[in-house]
This record gives structure tokens, sequence and C-alpha cells, in this order.
């Protein structure tokens, strides 16, 4: 059957899966991801007539699902105590040696990457995903906010419910870690290929 | 330039710990002139942080340009699911 991005028929069949992986950056748990995606399309159909054309039907989706990811957000961390507002910040610093400068344990490689190589590379997002899974939910959920969203910092405080410093913090963890994790699972491996 | 690092090395230099959390906050906000100079001195010197730097930041232009793939599958029965409930939408 040929692809008719038009049809709604097939929507589900062809955007469901990416608007789900896009989901888990923000959303860790599977049932949850599963039913902002429903959510998506039952709001799509809806309001069909919101959409112009002036972007592809699954830039328009994703859009819808966004929206929805903010807002679940938003008011999952509405109600959090004071207390619990900041992941463990622990361990930043087993990131680093303690003797001498105290840099970081291991070189950071050269990743000579061109991004337009890497960017329709599925293997490297898997990849990719496998390590955000291992950040702790607010963490992974400040860092998608922040680069894939390019949400503002303000605007992610008031999402997550942290203060300022507090982002920085999830934000720094999160780097630290990422970047070691895709350094060990795909960068080193590249290279070596 | 060797001899400018080498006066340069000689300067109070912030740990690497202190320089990555700058380099980091430096991709969200904008640093304060000592932090801006601390930072700069270090990254000069260290090539540790300085490849830390280049890391991270290429990393935000990736994900910047990030459009969603089926990376994830949903399975059979969840894509059927949501098939069923906006079936009585389609027209």
């Amino acid at each position: 059957m040929p692809h008719d991005p038009t049809d709604p028929n097939q929507w589900v069949d062809l955007y469901a899966d990416a608007l789900f992986s896009f989901a888990l950056k923000f959303i860790s748990q599977t049932d949850q991801a599963q039913n902002l995606v429903q959510e998506t399309f039952l709001a799509a159909l809806k309001n069909r007539s919101g959409f112009k054309g002036n972007s592809s039907e699954k830039t328009w989706l994703l859009g819808i699902l966004k929206h929805k990811i903010t807002d679940q957000l938003r008011l999952k961390y509405k109600e959090v105590p004071a207390s619990q507002l900041v992941e463990a910040d622990t361990h930043i610093e087993d990131f680093f040696d303690n003797a001498d400068y105290g840099h970081l344990k291991k070189k950071p490689g050269d990743w000579a990457f061109n991004p337009s190589d890497l960017i329709e590379n599925k293997e490297f997002w898997r990849s990719y995903n496998d390590c955000l899974e291992k950040l702790p939910e607010k963490t992974a959920q400040a860092f998608s906010l922040r680069e894939i969203e390019d949400m503002d910092s303000k605007e992610i405080c008031k999402v997550l419910g942290v203060s300022s410093t507090n982002l920085w913090v999830l934000l720094h963890r999160a780097r630290l870690q990422l970047r070691q994790c895709l350094e060990t699972n795909w960068f080193e491996h590249d290279t070596a290929r | 330039m060797i001899l400018l690092d080498k006066l340069l090395e000689q300067l109070p230099l912030i740990p690497c710990q202190e320089a990555t959390r700058l380099a980091s906050k430096a991709m969200d906000q904008k640093l304060s002139l000592k932090e801006r100079w601390d930072l700069w001195l270090h990254l000069r010197v260290c090539d540790f942080c300085t490849q830390f730097s280049k890391q991270i930041h290429g990393l935000r232009e990736l994900l910047r340009k990030y459009q969603p793939q089926e990376e994830k599958n949903l399975s059979l029965d969840a894509k059927n699911k949501i098939k069923l409930s906006i079936k009585g939408l389609l027209f």
C-alpha cells in the first residue's frame, strides 16, 4: 500500500513509533508514553482544522505531543515537596580523579563526527537512548527539554518545579554522564571500525 | 605561545571539576566576568577539559538537529489499541 501521509487512516502506522520514541525521552514509563501518543492522535483527529499544512503531518503531530508532554511534566512536579526537588546530585566528584589536577578520570577522546552522518543513524539513537535511560528521571527530562526542545532555562524550571541552581546541577550531571556513556558505548567503537 | 601558556600555568587555576561545571553552565546561562576568565584560563592549559567542552557542544549540535525516528517500536497490541480508540473519529 503506497504511503499517503495525508490519509489519517495511515497515521498510526506511519508515525506512532516515531512519536513513541520521542515521548520516551521525556517520559520513562512505557505505558504513560503510549497513552500520550494515543492522546496525540485523538487530539489531532478532533482538531483536524488546526492543521494548516505549513509543515508536515509528522511535525504537526509532534507539536501536539510536545504540548502534552510538557503539560504532564508540569502536573507531575507541581505538588512535589521542596525536599525532593533535587535528585541526589551526588557523585559528580566520581567522574574526577582525586589526585593531581583532579581532571576527568579518562581523557575525553576526539569525537570526529559529522552531525549530518549521525542524524539518520538509528543505531546511534538506540545507543543514545540506552544512555539516556541510565540517567535519573528528572535529570533526563531536564536535559531533553534543554537540548532537544531547546527550551529556555527559565521555562524548564517552571515545568520541572526546580530552581535555576538545581537545573544547572541536573544539566551538568546529565552532560557528564551522557558524554561518558556515549564515549564508551559508541564513539570508542566507532573509531575502531 | 608556549611561553605564554607556561606563564598562564603559574596563575591560580580552578580545578577541573569546577571548570567542567562552568563549561556546562555557559551553555545555559551567561557567565560572570570572573567565571569567564576562570574558564578561559583553565581551558587554555587543560586538554581534558577542552575536549570535554568540545564534546558537549558537539552533542548539543547533534541533538538540536534530531528528528524523531522509529528507534523504539510500539507493540502491535498497542498500535491496535490506538487505532481502535481513534476509529470513531475517522471518516
